[in-house]
């Protein structure tokens, strides 16, 4: 009998033991809208791709959830007085999947190969200015010299685009195969396989256990395997959640978003992301010469509606351009946006000069219709219900907006061309800066700046944000760069999406994942485990 | 016919691919310079007139080359060899499928024109026809894998002669196989009414031939003609088809493959899959000339 209680004592103590412990050898199973392009972090510019590649491959740096940057592959590093050095003291020990140990030659290698092939290397690149030389005194000791200051280089090397991997690894392949046929980091996981249109399988790298410190838990991530499978349709993903044979997704379909809501075997989290959306003037068609029509269609739109109409309600009004999940934002430009007033937004077009009213509601001025072309993208439901709702809305004061909706890539030939009057867009970047200069600065009038509008001002706020060595100056130029953004109304902000993240109740770890403001996808793979 | 048949598709596709969209953009999103994408454009040769990349391509394929894919940057080659397996499997047993019912309930409803049976059978094979691809597939989803929980919702379970194989594949097999069973119904029927009047039927029958021998070796046989021919021409529909049931069912096809190469404006892909499906398209013909023959033996070939 004693012998009996003795068993049941030990097998309680198991069970224990074995019940409390996250890890498990069993799957756990995500699913994404969206297929990877490849997953070269030197090489893709692809959301999907730089979430999934950022399990496998780490860059030096990680930024935690002040947005600061903090060691992930180092132990420290520090600045130079003149900002014209940068030491890094890499980690003993950090692993890559093959076994050999990282060393500053891997990182000498891994950066010259991010800036021969990347098409983002426009801040701490060479060519730009940037890290010129590249010396490795000792195995564990990385010294960047740069040519110019580049105070925002910590933010750009906390990029998962500047990923580290083996360098004899890397001169094994040619450039097209590094993450088309393998891929060899130091994540938390290992690249296992990929069948092309259904699923990317990652196995636990066993040897992980060098997580930056704002995470609880160094690692190794708790799930043995991960499998990520590509659901493109969202009545299908739906389908797969509400099963329950999905584990956890970040592309929960909008419209199921109730359905999931009220699952009691799901659990649903939110949090803004750093994908934008806004309303662009294009300033070479006449009309917005006249500030008044801008301020007219900005007081015009209702935001909270816009988000009712178009993303069901889970998204967030968007006061700037830069998005509360994005480094650099200001809360501040919520008190300078236009609020929605169309009282004011009548009371400015009639200033302009546009009083007249035709029968059908439009207003004239010198005989010509106050009607304009709205372009966006047809091919995501959102965008196309974010177009018709600014079109009712700027119907209410007497503007008449036609759409012409399109796929992305003839929709962006016609922005290109400046073939517009009015645009939906969207952007996402992590980093308030560049991120701004993308869509602000005049350099970039032709490609991404679609109000097609040149602002001294703001490209001198923009350049020092970017480029001043003080701390506060930058910081400041940064803020008044936003504002001036927003008052010129030649930009609407419209939307900030929402991460939507929907996992089975079994699902651990969620509460820590949403305390970062933006759940890194390195966060995702070592918090995250099943009960 | 094969060669100018090829050349023609694929000069047409490549020349309607290049009206709108650029790939290096569309590859790279809108934060990348123009400097950056006019480097790429030049490096992948995308720069050049369309008639100079034309036949680059055309050059290429003569050589057994595909290219290779501008967004996935894999060989256009060993893309589709991954992908249209998953696809021939769907398309082949749907086609199994959509034969296998339609041609006995045409001739049934032939055999018994305008009784209860033959009604039947065509208001069923409507019912199937008038459903969309997308909307049936989300349908049989629901019913089978979210509801009864018998099959799988979406994705390939693996190889077809596996058990998980099988299952996976059942609910897209069914979605692209239903709709087309009304048309081949009421072709067959159509066929055999014509056929079962004829005379060496009646003749047939007179001499107290068996009604199944009657029906299967003089009639089917003589009807089968414009059946086989309609097979062939399905062919480039049932891709069609697939393009969607891949979709839906998140099956790893090369419709899929082809969706995303055309939004990508992904140039080598799209034309080596257009490529695939109008060599497949010319076989299947092909091999519905050569039926002919077996079906109807004064078919002569010179």
């Amino acid at each position: 009998m004693r012998k009996l209680a003795l068993m049941v004592v030990i097998l309680g103590l198991v069970g224990l033991v074995v019940g409390g412990s996250a890890q498990t050898q069993k799957p756990m199973v995500t699913a994404f809208q969206e297929e990877p392009d490849f997953l070269d972090p030197h090489r893709t510019t692809r959301f999907h791709s730089l979430v999934v590649l950022s399990y496998i491959t780490e860059p030096l740096l990680d930024m935690d959830e002040n947005f600061d940057p903090v060691p992930l592959l180092v132990q420290s590093f520090e600045w130079s007085e003149d900002k014209l050095t940068l030491v890094f003291h890499l980690k003993r020990g950090v692993l890559f999947h093959n076994g050999q140990e990282m060393t500053s030659r891997d990182v000498k290698a891994s950066y010259e190969r991010y800036f021969r092939l990347s098409p983002l290397e426009n801040y701490i690149g060479p060519k730009y200015g940037g890290i010129t030389e590249i010396q490795t005194p000792d195995d564990y000791t990385v010294i960047f010299k740069f040519n110019n200051p580049k105070p925002l280089a910590l933010f750009h090397i906390a990029d998962a685009h500047a990923s580290i991997m083996p360098a004899d690894w890397l001169a094994e392949m040619i450039d097209e195969e590094v993450g088309v046929r393998g891929l060899v980091g130091t994540g938390p996981y290992v690249f296992d396989r990929w069948i092309r249109g259904d699923r990317i399988v990652l196995k636990r790298f066993e040897a992980y256990n060098h997580a930056p410190d704002y995470m609880k838990h160094d690692g190794p991530a708790y799930a043995a395997e991960l499998v990520m499978r590509i659901i493109p349709e969202g009545a299908t993903r739906l389908a797969e959640i509400l099963a329950g044979n999905i584990d956890y997704t970040f592309d929960v379909p909008l419209m199921g978003y109730q359905q999931i809501a009220a699952n009691p075997a799901l659990q649903v989290k939110m949090a803004p992301t750093y994908s934008v959306q806004y309303l662009v003037c294009n300033m070479k068609r006449e009309i917005f010469n006249d500030r008044r029509v801008r301020l007219a269609i900005a007081h015009a739109i209702n935001k909270e509606e816009v988000v009712k109409g178009a993303w069901f309600g889970i998204a967030f009004p968007l006061y700037g351009l830069v998005g509360p999940g994005t480094t650099g934002y200001w809360k501040g430009i919520e008190e300078i946006a236009y609020a929605y007033d169309p009282e004011k937004a009548i009371a400015y077009l009639e200033q302009a000069g546009w009083t007249a009213v035709d029968r059908d509601g439009v207003r004239i001025k010198d005989g010509r219709r106050l009607e304009l072309t709205l372009i966006s993208f047809s091919n995501v439901d959102q965008w196309k219900a974010a177009a018709q709702v600014v079109q009712t809305q700027l119907a209410r004061v007497g503007i008449k907006v036609n759409l012409a909706l399109a796929e992305v890539g003839a929709t962006y030939d016609r922005a290109r061309a400046a073939d517009y009057d009015l645009g939906i867009f969207r952007n996402t970047w992590w980093m308030g800066q560049p991120y701004l200069t993308f869509l602000t600065h005049s350099v970039n009038i032709g490609s991404s700046n679609f109000g097609q509008w040149k602002n001294d001002a703001i490209d001198t706020l923009l350049d020092l944000s970017s480029n001043a060595l003080d701390d506060a100056l930058r910081r400041d130029a940064f803020i008044v760069a936003q504002a001036l953004v927003v008052e010129s109304a030649v930009w609407v902000p419209l939307a900030v999406n929402v991460n939507v993240m929907a996992a089975r109740r079994d699902v651990g770890g969620l509460d820590e994942l949403f305390s970062h403001p933006w759940q890194p996808p390195l966060m995702r793979a070592l918090v995250l485990y099943k009960q | 016919m094969l060669v100018p048949t090829l050349i023609g598709v694929t000069a047409i596709v490549f020349s309607l691919m290049h009206v709108s969209g650029d790939p290096i953009r569309l590859l790279f999103g809108p934060n990348v310079s123009e400097e950056k994408v006019l480097e790429k454009r030049a490096e992948l040769g995308l720069d050049k007139p369309i008639y100079v990349q034309y036949w680059n391509w055309l050059s290429q394929v003569v050589q057994g080359n595909l290219g290779l894919s501008i967004h996935v940057q894999d060989r256009v080659g060993r893309l589709i060899l991954d992908r249209i397996g998953p696809t021939l499997e769907l398309t082949i047993l749907a086609l199994i499928l959509t034969v296998a019912i339609a041609i006995p309930a045409g001739i049934i409803s032939a055999m018994r024109p305008y009784t209860i049976i033959d009604n039947a059978s065509r208001f069923i094979a409507l019912f199937w026809v008038s459903m969309p691809y997308f909307w049936l597939g989300i349908m049989l989803m629901m019913v089978f894998g979210l509801r009864l929980r018998i099959l799988p919702i979406s994705g390939r379970g693996g190889p077809l002669w596996t058990l998980e194989g099988l299952k996976s594949a059942t609910l897209p097999i069914l979605t692209l196989g239903l709709p087309p069973i009304a048309l081949f119904t009421r072709l067959t029927r159509s066929a055999m009414l014509e056929v079962v009047n004829e005379e060496y039927i009646r003749t047939a029958r007179s001499k107290g031939v068996r009604e199944t021998t009657v029906v299967v070796h003089h009639g089917l046989r003589n009807a089968l003609l414009p059946v086989v021919t309609l097979l062939g021409l399905r062919l480039p529909w049932l891709f069609g088809g697939a393009v969607i049931t891949e979709t839906v069912f998140a099956w790893p096809g090369m419709g899929r493959l082809l969706v995303n190469a055309v939004m990508e404006r992904d140039y080598p892909v799209v034309q080596g899959i257009v490529l695939v499906i109008a060599l497949l398209t010319v076989l299947a013909n092909l091999v519905v000339d050569f039926a002919y023959v077996l079906i109807d033996p004064r078919i002569r070939y010179g």
